[in-house]
């Protein structure tokens, strides 16, 4: 009964005497002759190979708790049931507090489930804010920003109704209120407890949305890209923190303050508008990428008689960003090659590749042309 | 402990045994028992294509992620031969996307079509038998030079890789290679001659 386990364990250890070299010639070529039987002996001895046993052990021993974890996971069904509930109660939650905060002002909208439009709502928030401004009689400079906010806001989704605008300027205040500064301060003192609690169950609702996107997601089981979106979503909670952060802190300069939490919103929304697909690329964009590696090349020494030089190089790069697995695919000498891989190493980030939303590694191809000065 | 216990007695069983078991109760920790006694060359075989330990690990638990779903398709009767074949389609087949260029890829390069085979054929020279008939001697025989003596030491003399790459005064690796293609040639030769068994 317990003869199967066993005889893995045998097979187990018979494979790490051979590598290992403690077998004789004979008891080598009986193994030898084994594995030309057994072509998946063959090849994971083969690929073995390629680890010192510390490394091969530490690793099956990761693989194991990583199986043990995915095993936990169970049944496919109770996970989708379970992911569909939490997205349920998380639709219901957001409704449930956009109820609260506008009473019947937002119900009327057309609450859409789109991460950026209500991101964009929430900064409209009209209600309290609009009825305090009026108090200290900044009706003028309220329609001149009014436009001013509009522009700014140019991508927004339908604006919730006549108050909404309103709010806008107060969120992305602009130079327009000189005199008023000092009242406006105090207003936005006064209001700062509603866009801070604006932002903060935005920014909530939005960490609770990236779960359920989360959740979804495990539970279709995207296979091995799993880690990977766990980090784009990192990347995206980072910034909401960041934003709260920002709200969080209330010094003196309110004005700053609110209006880098609300840019830190829209910048937020603007990602998430971009990150639909595309391929990955230096953050700061090719024009300015190529720049830098024409800027920062240094010329091998002793190569006169060459005045241009092309190095092509194969890289990836991971969801995460991290430039990985550099190779040379063609280059004219060694210090070119050296040097290439140098400034790619040393140069500014990469962003990943996105496909729906999600971060997945990259096989990318530069070409690095060096000119002699 | 109860569960300790459980688990004990499942790795006592055989595959086939395994295989039925989680096919009639659908319990995955089965699947996970049975999986983990191969997850080793697995491994190693995912090392073998990616030469990278993350991209192999990631692989090992995507292939575990392809065998639930192929499970639920197939009928498998050898467990071991079927896991290989899926393990091997599958790190070819990340690989092609990984390569976006339609570079050949270098393995195939060693004769055999990979994504042809649906089975592992045993060769006949591997079959164990110790009376190697004439018909397959014949073919030895119209080997070139290399794979001949690498065959005849490997196979008549039993040498291993070490005394054989000694002897002929080559590395490991081109003997294992000259004995891949031997074989790969005396199958050739085995069908050309209409050898029925």
């Amino acid at each position: 009964m317990s003869q199967n386990k066993k005889n893995i364990r045998k097979e187990l250890e018979e494979q790490s005497a051979y590598t290992s070299g403690k077998m004789t010639a004979e008891e080598r070529n009986s193994f030898e002759r084994r594995m030309q039987e057994d072509p998946f002996l063959f090849d994971a001895l083969d690929g073995l190979s390629l680890l010192s046993k510390d490394e091969a052990d530490k690793d099956i021993k990761q693989l194991t708790g990583r199986l043990s974890k995915r095993l936990r996971r169970k049944n496919r069904y109770i996970y989708r049931i379970a992911a569909v509930l939490i997205l349920i109660i998380g639709v219901s939650s957001v409704l449930l507090l956009r109820d609260l905060r506008q009473p019947s002002h937002m119900l009327a909208e057309n609450v859409s489930e789109e991460k950026k439009e209500s991101a964009m709502e929430s900064l409209m928030d009209p209600s309290e804010l609009t009825d305090d401004i009026s108090d200290f009689g900044l009706k003028e400079s309220k329609q001149e920003l009014k436009s001013v906010a509009d522009e700014k806001l140019s991508f927004t989704a339908e604006p919730a109704g006549g108050g909404a605008e309103t709010d806008n300027e107060i969120l992305l205040m602009d130079e327009g209120m000189d005199d008023q500064k000092e009242m406006d301060l105090f207003v936005e003192g006064v209001e700062v407890a509603a866009p801070v609690k604006a932002v903060e169950a935005e920014a909530l609702m939005l960490a609770e949305e990236m779960k359920i996107v989360e959740a979804e997601e495990e539970a279709l089981m995207i296979t091995g890209k799993e880690e990977v979106e766990g980090e784009a979503l990192m990347i995206a909670e980072r910034e909401e923190a960041e934003a709260i952060g920002a709200v969080a802190g209330l010094r003196q300069d309110e004005t700053a303050r609110i209006k880098s939490a609300g840019k830190a919103k829209i910048r937020a929304a603007e990602m998430a508008l971009e990150m639909k697909d595309s391929d990955a690329g230096p953050a700061g964009g090719m024009d300015d990428y190529n720049i830098y590696l024409s800027d920062n090349q240094v010329f091998p020494e002793n190569y006169d008689a060459m005045n241009r030089a092309v190095v092509k190089l194969e890289f990836i790069i991971r969801a995460n960003g991290i430039i990985d697995s550099v190779r040379v695919l063609r280059s004219p000498a060694e210090p070119f090659s050296v040097e290439a891989i140098r400034l790619v190493k040393e140069g500014p980030e990469w962003k990943p590749a996105f496909s729906n939303n999600i971060a997945l590694d990259e096989v990318v191809n530069l070409k690095i042309i060096f000119h002699r000065e | 402990m109860a569960l300790s216990l459980q688990k004990r007695k499942l790795e006592s069983l055989n595959d086939d045994m395994l295989l039925s078991k989680y096919r009639s109760t659908g319990n995955l920790e089965i699947l996970g028992v049975l999986y983990h006694r191969y997850m080793t060359m697995v491994y190693g075989l995912c090392l073998k294509y990616y030469k990278d330990r993350e991209l192999s690990q990631d692989a090992v638990m995507g292939i575990f992620e392809k065998l639930v779903t192929e499970l639920e398709r197939h009928e498998v009767k050898n467990f071991k031969s079927w896991l290989y074949v899926l393990s091997r389609n599958y790190c070819l087949m990340q690989l092609r996307v990984l390569n976006k260029e339609k570079e050949k890829i270098r393995f195939v390069g060693e004769g055999e079509s990979y994504f042809m085979e649906n089975e592992v054929e045993v060769h006949p020279i591997d079959k164990g038998d110790n009376n190697i008939d004439k018909a397959l001697e014949d073919c030895i025989e119209k080997l070139k030079n290399e794979q001949k003596n690498c065959i005849k030491l490997f196979y008549y003399e039993s040498k291993c890789y070490q005394e054989i790459a000694e002897l002929m005064r080559m590395d490991e690796k081109k003997v294992k290679s000259h004995l891949q293609n031997g074989k790969r040639n005396l199958k050739i030769c085995l069908e050309n001659s209409n050898v029925t068994e």
